[in-house]
């Protein structure tokens, strides 16, 4: 895999999911790739910007004829100010003891559709069968997760492909990264 | 303990640094599987913190058992070029107390604390193991073979930490998401 590849990749796995999740709630929705890049695996916690912030991380796992992580990190101010303008009505019906778990629920399915759209774009551009695990939501350390995640996969391969959207729902911008390593030998 | 008076540090992942300074504070932010590791000289009231990203390089061999003299680590690891022997417990450590005793600590007094080691994603694990808990495991081997004390630590688990050390007072805090504050204290 090299550069272009993940960016082609990651770009139209960003517009299946943004056509998703308009097709689900029935509202528009923009999903731009701003910039996608390669970098070595040491940066990568630095990257993203606030290593020391907490954020919602969905992380997924993936087998197959390549092998690897893929990692969707919402800032969560970021995720619920989304939410909020998703589904307004519900957020305010709901008990504040449960709304961050409704906030976490939702960001959860939001990340979940965009990975899955990714990786399902790199299956069919590469015509190779990839197998996802269940996703799971983190809510850490932006670097604590990213240098978990990164110091795993390092002993494997280098290289870890990163790329910045931005989420823009009605009235609501979001700001997310997906974060791609591929297991050495695979792919 | 973190006033405006101090100094703040930052040590990023791989990175070593040492100071005399009392006014300074080492700081490694969002430690996941990283260790961050913390000598101490009380005497000197000098310290140093590595940043230790993975527990050895991937050619790593030791050419050597650790000695005691005051020069220098009694072992060499390779590592590949451009890389920071921070980078790696097996390395960190040598280099850490190679570069405390240039700035006038004694290997003898040198104590550490150990803060990080975590894994923060749950079911993730590489063959060879946790990465936290194999960079503890070396860290912990490589004190060992340098012959110095572990007198703090606050590792393992699943959630990350970042870590403040504070030279004059040889106190460590520990700060997490999802735990309380914690205080590691280096003896006198």
């Amino acid at each position: 895999m090299d550069i272009q590849f993940f960016q082609d990749c990651a770009r139209l796995g960003v517009e299946r999911a943004r056509d998703t999740v308009s097709a689900l709630t029935g509202m528009e929705c923009v999903i731009d790739l701003e910039n996608a890049y390669f970098t070595e695996v040491e940066e990568i916690p630095l990257l993203t910007g606030y290593p020391d912030e907490i954020v919602l991380s969905s992380w997924v796992s993936f087998t197959g004829q390549m092998e690897g992580q893929i990692i969707i990190l919402f800032r969560p101010d970021s995720a619920e100010s989304v939410v909020r303008s998703m589904v307004p009505q519900f957020i305010e019906d709901v008990e504040s003891e449960n709304e961050l778990e409704i906030i976490e629920s939702i960001v959860s399915e939001i990340a979940n559709i965009i990975g899955c759209s990714v990786l399902g774009a790199i299956a069919d551009k590469s015509e190779m069968v990839l197998r996802p695990s269940p996703p799971l939501l983190i809510r850490e350390m932006a670097g604590a997760i990213l240098e978990t995640a990164v110091a795993t996969s390092y002993l494997y391969n280098d290289k870890v492909f990163a790329s910045d959207v931005r989420f823009c729902f009605t009235e609501s911008d979001a700001f997310f990264e997906i974060v791609l390593l591929p297991r050495k030998g695979t792919g | 303990m973190v006033s405006e008076t101090y100094r703040i540090t930052p040590v990023k992942i791989a990175e070593t640094k040492v100071s005399r300074d009392k006014d300074e504070v080492l700081v490694a932010y969002s430690l996941g599987s990283c260790i961050g590791l913390a000598l101490w000289d009380c005497k000197q009231r000098a310290g140093g913190l590595s940043h230790v990203f993975l527990p050895q390089p991937r050619d790593f061999e030791y050419i050597a058992a650790s000695g005691n003299s005051e020069s220098g680590p009694g072992f060499v690891c390779k590592t590949r070029h451009n890389e920071q022997p921070g980078k790696y417990g097996s390395t960190a450590v040598p280099h850490l107390v190679s570069e405390l005793i240039k700035i006038g600590c004694r290997r003898h007094n040198l104590q550490a604390i150990l803060v990080g080691g975590a894994n923060v994603i749950p079911g993730l694990s590489s063959p060879f193991g946790q990465i936290g808990q194999l960079n503890l495991q070396a860290v912990k081997g490589a004190l060992a073979m340098e012959g110095i004390k572990i007198v703090g630590e606050d590792t393992g688990g699943n959630h990350g930490r970042s870590m403040h050390f504070n030279l004059n007072s040889g106190v460590v805090k520990v700060t997490s998401v999802t735990r309380p504050e914690k205080e590691l204290r280096f003896e006198e």
